[in-house]
């Protein structure tokens, strides 16, 4: 399955699409959960959010 | 399931237009965040102790790019230049302080002699604006 089917899946709604894609950029959310050099859960779970935010507004 | 991604295909440049959609996003919250968190800190540390200085530890992050910034005393100020964007920080304070002239300045950002004295002057009023609603 390429991206933009995970994509449109994920839009729908289908919940294993949108654990693959958080699982796909789980990094990216690490990355920018880390506040002076030490992991911050609740701002992990904000970008969580975010992500789950930007799937459903992304317009394709 | 890896594969490089060149931007060639649909799909490709597609998800390359989310990534960078979701980075903007992720990036935005987070700076809200770190302002909330030490908009808090501040507030809790003021109430706490006086001997505790709450600018100390705030703020240490910000002097070590920023030497100037240890002479001002006015924190208010100083808050409000804490939450500018770096450029919009850079541009202020280089014309503030160091006198440098818009086309030095637009020769540096390459925002072009227009894009510098708006951003400048986005800034200032900025930095009114949140001194005004901090009094």
């Amino acid at each position: 399955m390429n991206f933009k089917e995970l994509l449109l899946q994920a839009k729908e709604g289908k919940e294993a699409a949108v654990i693959d894609l958080l699982e796909m950029y789980k990094p990216l959310l690490v990355k920018n959960a880390i506040v002076n050099n030490r992991f911050d859960e609740d701002l992990y779970q904000e970008l969580c959010i975010i992500l789950l935010k930007c799937i459903g507004q992304f317009r394709m | 399931m890896w594969h490089k991604n060149n931007g060639k295909s649909e799909t490709e440049i597609m998800q390359n237009r989310f990534t960078a959609y979701l980075a903007t996003a992720v990036q935005r919250r987070r700076n809200d965040y770190i302002q909330q968190l030490d908009r808090r800190r501040q507030i809790e540390s003021l109430t706490e102790d006086f001997l505790f200085m709450p600018e100390c530890s705030i703020e240490q992050d910000m002097f070590l790019g920023l030497p100037i910034l240890m002479q001002l005393e006015d924190s208010v100020l100083l808050q409000a230049l804490k939450e500018l964007s770096e450029r919009e920080r850079y541009i202020f304070l280089a014309r503030v302080l160091d006198g440098k002239s818009f086309e030095t300045l637009a020769e540096e950002t390459e925002l072009g002699y227009k894009g510098v004295t708006a951003v400048y002057y986005r800034t200032a009023q900025k930095i009114r604006r949140k001194m005004e609603v901090t009094k």
